[in-house]
């Protein structure tokens, strides 16, 4: 390598890569002009940066003058809201959604079922019943406090048409029963039921007439 | 914070997503006599028109995609004989039931006027105008609305209003749970009997009219026909008749109450709790008996 001073200021400056830079030392250390060279040039700068302002240059002049200067470039930041403001809720939502998506595809997305639908239709058909027999029991106990006064024929032919009646309620009954979510038999049941009604409405009508 | 927010009112709604599909079915039906509709599914609308094809519209809902491909529509066509059954196809098995879940199918079918029809919901509504050979029509959980109907109309609800209007045919309306409302009706026999609600009829036409409550009141507004009987009964209620000024003979009855009559009649005997007697010369016959409440007979404004 060739003595260069310009090379050799460049090194004081920093302005070297780190290769040349290594490359100019090694040099130096061989080099007795270089060496004393490079430490004129390093207390020159040394001596320099103790240097007071130049005369005239108030504070406001170097805040304005800073100004002046274009603004440095900061790094740029790839992911502004991955800050830590941002990261916590972002994350939440991420997981809250990942979350009710798998809870969605595991609780909707695996459509009917049989056992599902025939437990619905049993459901179902018990409220009906339930409702049936609610609307008999309430027309037999006001039938019941009519037939009190009645002759003992009367009684005996109202006694026998209602037990063949209730007889056919619970056949059909222990068939519906029997057959979970058979519409036809559930049917057979209701329209049972809707005969006994109509057996105690006449009654009613009847004995009000 | 914000958006942990968002995402905890997003995740609700998207449980609450819900899949679509309507479908169409134009058959056509020329020698069609009777339809029977079984719908466990949801609301059924039925209408008569004067095409000779049967039209049916199906919009089904469920929760995802797989529920809804199972949600079916059963056609079948024997004889001119039509039955439409809803369901749920599982495994390749077809269940007409209602569908868990949520899911279900609401129907409207259009269908030649002069049919026989036979319908029936179960929780939907069932609604049916148009037809000109009659209805048999019930449910177990919802309404059913009936109007323009030509010929008999018999209708069954469990748990559910009962709406009859513009009637030209025999009625008869049996109600456990829910009120009925009748309008503008004209066969030659009226019943309704309903268990627990409340019977209101208006412009009445029919010559025999039986109206009964077993724990409600009955109502009947406008005027009586020329050589009709109504017999009108209630359990726990009162019967009320609001009609214009023309003739009628009345019969009442309200032991546990009162008879309240606001017309002038002649040959009127009676005491707090009976009435017999004649208005402008006697005429369609009043059989009026409240066994808990009262008979109330005023003049329509």
């Amino acid at each position: 390598m060739k003595c260069d001073v310009e090379r050799l200021s460049a090194l004081v400056d920093g302005d070297l890569s780190a290769r040349q830079a290594t490359r100019l030392r090694a040099h130096v250390d061989g080099c007795a002009g270089c060496a004393r060279a490079l430490a004129d040039l390093e207390t020159m700068k040394r001596g320099l940066g103790a240097l007071p302002a130049r005369a005239g240059e108030d504070n406001w002049s170097i805040v304005v003058n800073r100004l002046a200067q274009p603004a440095p470039v900061e790094p740029r930041r790839l992911w502004p809201v991955l800050s830590l403001r941002w990261a916590l809720p972002s994350v939440a939502l991420m997981a809250m959604l990942a979350g009710g998506g798998a809870w969605l595809r595991w609780h909707k997305g695996r459509g009917l079922s049989a056992d599902k639908v025939i437990a619905h239709a049993e459901s179902e058909f018990h409220k009906a019943d339930e409702h049936y027999r609610r609307a008999v029991d309430e027309l037999r106990d006001l039938a019941e406090k009519e037939r009190r006064g009645w002759p003992l024929p009367k009684r005996a032919e109202y006694e026998a048409a209602q037990a063949q009646l209730e007889a056919a309620v619970a056949r059909c009954r222990q068939v519906a029963e029997q057959q979970p979510a058979d519409v036809d038999a559930e049917e057979l049941l209701f329209a049972a039921y809707r005969k006994e009604i109509r057996f105690y409405e006449d009654q009613m009508m009847r004995e009000a007439q | 914070m914000k958006l942990a927010v968002l995402a905890l009112c997003l995740v609700p709604s998207l449980v609450a997503a819900e899949e679509n599909e309507v479908t169409f079915a134009n058959v056509p039906t020329p020698d069609v006599e009777s339809i029977t509709i079984e719908q466990p599914q949801g609301k059924l609308v039925l209408q008569g028109w004067d095409k000779q094809e049967v039209r049916v519209v199906a919009h089904k809902h469920a929760r995802d995609d797989k529920a809804l491909d199972q949600l079916t529509v059963d056609f079948l066509m024997v004889d001119g004989k039509i039955r439409i059954r809803t369901g749920v196809r599982v495994d390749n098995t077809f269940h007409p039931l209602p569908a868990a879940d949520g899911a279900g199918i609401d129907l409207t079918v259009s269908a030649p006027r002069n049919v026989n029809l036979r319908a029936q919901t179960w929780a939907g509504d069932l609604d049916v105008s148009g037809f000109r050979s009659g209805a048999e029509l019930s449910s177990r959980g919802g309404e059913v609305h009936a109007w323009d109907i030509d010929g008999e109309v018999r209708t069954a609800a469990l748990r559910g209003k009962q709406r009859l209007s513009a009637i030209h045919g025999n009625v008869e309306a049996d109600g456990t749970t829910g009120d009925v409302e009748l309008d503008a009706i004209d066969g030659e026999v009226l019943e309704a009997r309903v268990v627990d609600g409340q019977i209101v009829a208006r412009r009445i036409r029919s010559p025999l009219v039986r109206l009964f409550s077993s724990s409600g009141g009955v109502v009947l507004m406008g005027t009586t026909r020329p050589g009709a009987r109504y017999e009108i009964l209630t359990r726990q209620g009162d019967v009320r008749l609001v009609l214009q000024r023309a003739p009628f003979t009345v019969n009442a009855r309200a032991p546990q109450g009162a008879v309240k009559n606001g017309f002038t009649l002649t040959h009127a005997v009676g005491s707090p709790t009976t009435l017999q007697g004649e208005f402008m010369g006697g005429g369609p016959q009043l059989e009026l008996t409240a066994a808990h409440g009262n008979v109330i007979l005023e003049p329509q404004p």
